[in-house]
């Protein structure tokens, strides 16, 4: 009798403490977005969800939030700028269920002039007809576009169509600047002013290598991933990949070019296939939810080197490319600049049931730079695949590569046909 | 006065320790490399001093280590081990690095393997008790805050990550008056820290963040060992419940980009994770023969395919101390054991058969049979299934050995089939492996002339699930040793590797050879030394069914223990 108590009150000691620790809560969802709107104007954003609660960080004279609410799980948020200022508001409420919460925080941007985001070498046409009436622009006569700042190297360059009423700017060195656009009527009456608010950046690529072979049995869940992500996005992200020996030695797009695959492989130290790298760090997991959050990460991170579009030339047996780099005064140590030639679309039977290969590394070279200068012209020789031309996709890629911790610093595809 | 009790404990203990008849020893055990793996060099130097001390009924032991670096895991100047432990008549009590089975290991399994450096032993205190005269209690409790681990397929020098734990358990052993049967409830608590590749959405710089944060494992494990006698058989039972809690959760975080901004979703959130694990042996021991049958259902964490293939993620995972019998026959063929399965705690099912005949006093014969697979997920049964997207493994063997007063020869045969599944497709390897002659000669007391012929044909095809199977490639291995041993004091051996496996392969050779040298010498009692030089093949290396991947080698080896 005395054991059966014992063991029943083991039993409910057992029961009633907290043996398990705090639990962390987490959002089930959470969101960040951006708002830039100038002055006056006034922007609507819908969420899905219900029980919203009342955004916090406004500050009533800098913008002012309208909400309606539907029962249909929708809510329906205006914000109006009131005053110039950044503010960083947020709300709570439950994305899919009464019981689930979830997060939406915005960085509120409200600016005296218009907000564009200018990308380097990547021209932005302005249509002055969304700013003014038509009634207003019929008298323009010249437009002039002056910089606030006055600074000798300009950040924009720009052309100006008066005819069609439209400014075309191209971004050439990352930076932010005002502009002040300048219009004036045949008599010399200067119609109105605009201000616009350049802030000018870098397109950053994600490079992702995948080293992977036709019998390895993971491989096809690996590179069914990457097709996937790369699908989704192609305008951030570059995918090269490395065919190497193992598990099939007979991999034919091995046999293309082992000893450039064998150097990568030897530069990562990373003898499994598949291996997965994004921008220079090997990634251990098999998991296309990781993958897809590490290639976002990377992508938003600020890109601090250009590499200007490719120029090719072809000969009998080789392609030769010239591209510009620049790093606009950063100081980024020992880099290498790597171009390469893929093949896209291979069709070949893996023994592990993969039938198409897609961005296969055919040929590779490499210029090491150092020193203190920040632009450099490449130029390099690839060799021309034996099928060059006879339907399988090629393209070009070139990436940079830091000495220092492998990582990459930037990447730019040409399509070759 | 305290001077004087000082004084007096000074002069008392050693003189009580010279009453009590101590005895001691010390020792030096030092390993050395220098050579290339794959090409980059690979060099170690590990030394031990050790010393042990034993005064009635009181032992202790220590060992103090100077690895730069050692051959697996990290440089290390310090204490290594120190164990002290009182053993009385009906009590015994230990200190230090405590290693210990609750059963057998299904729930705690603490042990040291530097080979492989592994070491999930706790440093704490163990305290053993007979009760009712026949029934034993057994009581430890501690921690280890330096554990580390690799992923089944690492092949690397450095752990892919560590962890820290304590734990307490409490085991009763209670044996029946007629001796048929025992029983060994216990219960364990523990608390496991380690590693977390977290997501985050950082609306201050508007990006997801991943950071490495810790994540706490609280779990309780309980269960039961049950042993029966009967007089020509006996049969051994255990079961292990595990409960386990987690702060940050198990979570599949998915990221998306649109129009609107960045979202940050985390799916299937699991703050407890249930597991268990049951393992059975049967032996039967007629006179004409000795049969032994293994069962063993291991499910101590099923895992999705991407919690599997993150070996930093230990909270899906079996706990580090979950280690069953492996259920899998070791081997001491090179070419068997280079083949042989890693055990997944996690989530495996199989059972294994050995049945071993004495056919004359020289001769006998061991037969065996395994088969090990996954689970199916979701719906886990009892017997492991040959579907090649359960990573099935199975093996059969046998074995004929003559042991003479001038000769000892074994002849084996084995087959041994493994497939790797992935999400489409598996890769079936197989592997004919024929030991013709482990043979030695004893021409006198003092001489042996031995030599081992290890043949292997391997086949390599991969199978689309529902679908064809491709062929791939076949190659051929072979292992030859060749050793004299003289008054067991001087021993030399030649080593001979040869393989025309593809993926070893370094260059446009189709075959690929390792031939190295072994010399041995005992000189003196107590000192040994053996030294090798030349390429050695590399392979798998196991404890129970932890295993870790030796690349090929090239270089010299040096190995000493000295024990005075």
């Amino acid at each position: 009798m005395k054991y059966f108590l014992l063991s029943l009150c083991a039993a409910f000691i057992f029961d009633s403490c907290q043996w398990a620790p705090a639990e962390i809560d987490i959002d089930v969802k959470s969101t960040f977005s951006r708002i830039n709107i100038a002055v006056g104007d006034t922007a609507q954003l819908d969420i899905n969800g219900f029980d919203f609660y009342p955004f916090s960080g406004v500050d009533p004279d800098v913008v002012e939030i309208l909400v309606e609410t539907s029962n249909e799980g929708v809510g329906h948020f205006q914000f109006i700028g009131i005053a110039a200022g950044q503010l960083d508001i947020s709300t709570k409420y439950s994305p899919f269920s009464h019981d689930e919460t979830a997060s939406y925080y915005i960085n509120l941007n409200i600016s005296e002039g218009i907000p564009l985001a200018l990308y380097i070498g990547e021209p932005l046409l302005l249509n002055l007809g969304d700013y003014f009436d038509e009634s207003l622009l019929s008298e323009l006569d010249s437009i002039s576009l002056l910089s606030t700042d006055g600074s000798e190297i300009p950040l924009v360059d720009f052309e100006i169509d008066v005819e069609l009423k439209r400014i075309t700017l191209l971004g050439v060195r990352p930076g932010f600047n005002e502009y002040q656009v300048v219009m004036y009527d045949g008599v010399g009456i200067q119609i109105a002013p605009l201000l616009l608010e350049c802030d000018i950046k870098i397109r950053n690529f994600v490079l992702a290598e995948m080293f992977t072979n036709s019998g390895c049995v993971n491989c096809p869940e690996a590179n069914g991933y990457l097709d996937n992500i790369y699908n989704a996005r192609s305008d951030q992200l570059n995918v090269v990949r490395y065919h190497v020996s193992w598990t099939d030695p007979n991999d034919p797009m091995n046999l293309y070019n082992p000893s450039e695959v064998t150097d990568r492989v030897l530069y990562y130290n990373s003898f499994l296939a598949p291996s997965f790298i994004v921008n220079g760090v090997l990634i251990s997991s098999l998991d296309e939810n990781d993958w897809v959050n590490r290639i976002i990460s990377a992508a938003s991170s600020e890109a601090v080197l250009y590499l200007s579009p490719i120029d090719v030339q072809e000969s009998n047996d080789s392609l030769f490319l010239d591209f510009d780099l620049e790093t606009f005064g950063v100081e980024l140590g020992s880099m290498t600049c790597w171009s390469l030639v893929l093949e896209d679309s291979i069709e070949f039977a893996g023994s592990n049931g993969e039938d198409l290969h897609m961005q296969v590394m055919r040929d590779m070279s490499s210029s090491s730079l150092a020193g203190s200068e920040s632009a450099f012209t490449i130029q390099h020789s690839l060799k021309k695949p034996d099928d060059y031309g006879t339907g399988q996709l090629m393209s070009l890629l070139v990436f940079v590569q830091s000495d220092t911790d492998k990582s990459i610093l930037q990447s730019r595809k040409h399509f070759l046909y | 006065m305290l001077f004087a009790a000082r004084k007096f404990i000074l002069i008392a203990l050693p003189l009580s320790l010279l009453a009590e008849g101590v005895s001691w020893n010390i020792g030096l055990l030092s390993n050395y490399g220098r050579g290339k793996q794959v090409g980059t060099d690979y060099n170690y130097l590990e030394n031990f001093v050790s010393g042990s001390v034993e005064f009635g009924q009181w032992y202790l032991d220590l060992s103090i280590e100077s690895s730069q670096p050692p051959e697996y895991g990290y440089t290390y100047q310090g204490l290594d081990r120190i164990y002290l432990s009182y053993i009385g008549d009906s009590r015994s009590v230990e200190f230090g690095n405590i290693s210990a089975v609750f059963g057998r290991g299904l729930a705690l399994n603490l042990d040291e393997n530097r080979a492989i450096d592994f070491d999930n032993e706790i440093m704490g205190i163990r305290f053993s008790s007979v009760f009712m005269k026949n029934h034993e209690l057994d009581f430890v409790a501690g921690v280890n805050h330096n554990y580390r681990f690799y992923s089944p397929s690492s092949e690397l020098r450095e752990p892919d990550g560590q962890a820290d734990y304590e734990l307490a358990g409490l085991e009763a052993t209670l044996n029946s008056q007629s001796g048929l049967w025992s029983l060994s409830p216990y219960l364990l608590i523990s608390q496991l820290r380690s590693d977390y590749l977290w997501n985050e959405l950082d609306p201050s710089i508007g990006k997801v963040s991943i950071d490495t944060v810790t994540q706490t494992v609280n779990a309780i494990q309980g269960g039961w060992g049950q042993s029966i006698y009967g007089d020509s058989w006996d049969l051994y039972i255990e079961y292990t419940h595990t409960w386990k809690a987690f702060d940050y959760p198990l979570v599949s975080q998915e990221s998306e980009q649109s129009e609107d901004g960045l979202t940050l979703l985390n799916h299937s959130v699991e703050y407890t994770k249930p597991g268990q694990a049951l393992n059975m042996q049967i032996n039967w021991f007629p006179e004409w023969f000795t049969a032994m049958f293994e069962y063993k259902r291991y499910l101590n964490g099923p895992e999705s395919a991407s919690q599997k293939r993150d070996p930093m993620l230990l909270a899906s995972k079996p706990l580090p101390w979950q280690m069953g019998p492996t259920g899998v026959r070791e081997h001491d063929i090179s070419l068997l054991g280079n083949v042989t399965h890693p055990v997944d705690y996690g989530d495996e099912l199989g059972w294994n058969f050995e049945l071993r005949k004495a056919l004359n006093d020289q001769l006998s014969m061991v037969l065996n049979a395994a088969q090990i697979s996954s689970s199916t997920a979701g719906d886990p049964g009892f017997l492991p299934e040959q579907d090649i997207s359960l990573n099935p493994w199975q093996e059969y063997y046998a074995e004929f050995e003559y042991s003479g007063s001038v000769f000892y020869q074994r002849v084996l045969l084995a087959y041994t089939r493994s497939v790797l599944s992935g999400q489409s497709a598996a890769e079936i390897v197989e592997h004919y492996t024929l030991v013709p002659a482990y043979f030695s000669w004893h021409p006198n007391e003092n001489l042996v002339f031995s030599t081992v012929v290890e043949l292997q044909s391997s086949k390599v095809s991969g199978e689309v699930y529902g679908g064809s199977v491709i062929e791939g490639h076949e190659f051929t291995s072979g292992h030859f040793i060749a050793s004299t041993d003289y008054a067991h004091k001087y021993s030399v051996s030649l080593i001979w590797d040869i393989s025309t496996d593809p993926s070893l392969s370094e260059g446009s050779e189709e075959s690929q050879n390792w031939i190295s040298a072994e010399l041995s010498i005992k000189p003196m009692d107590g000192l040994w030394i053996r030294t090798s030089y030349g390429k050695e093949k590399g392979g798998v290396r196991c404890t129970g069914g932890v295993c870790r991947v030796l690349n090929p080698f090239e270089g010299f080896r040096l190995f000493m223990e000295w024990r005075l």
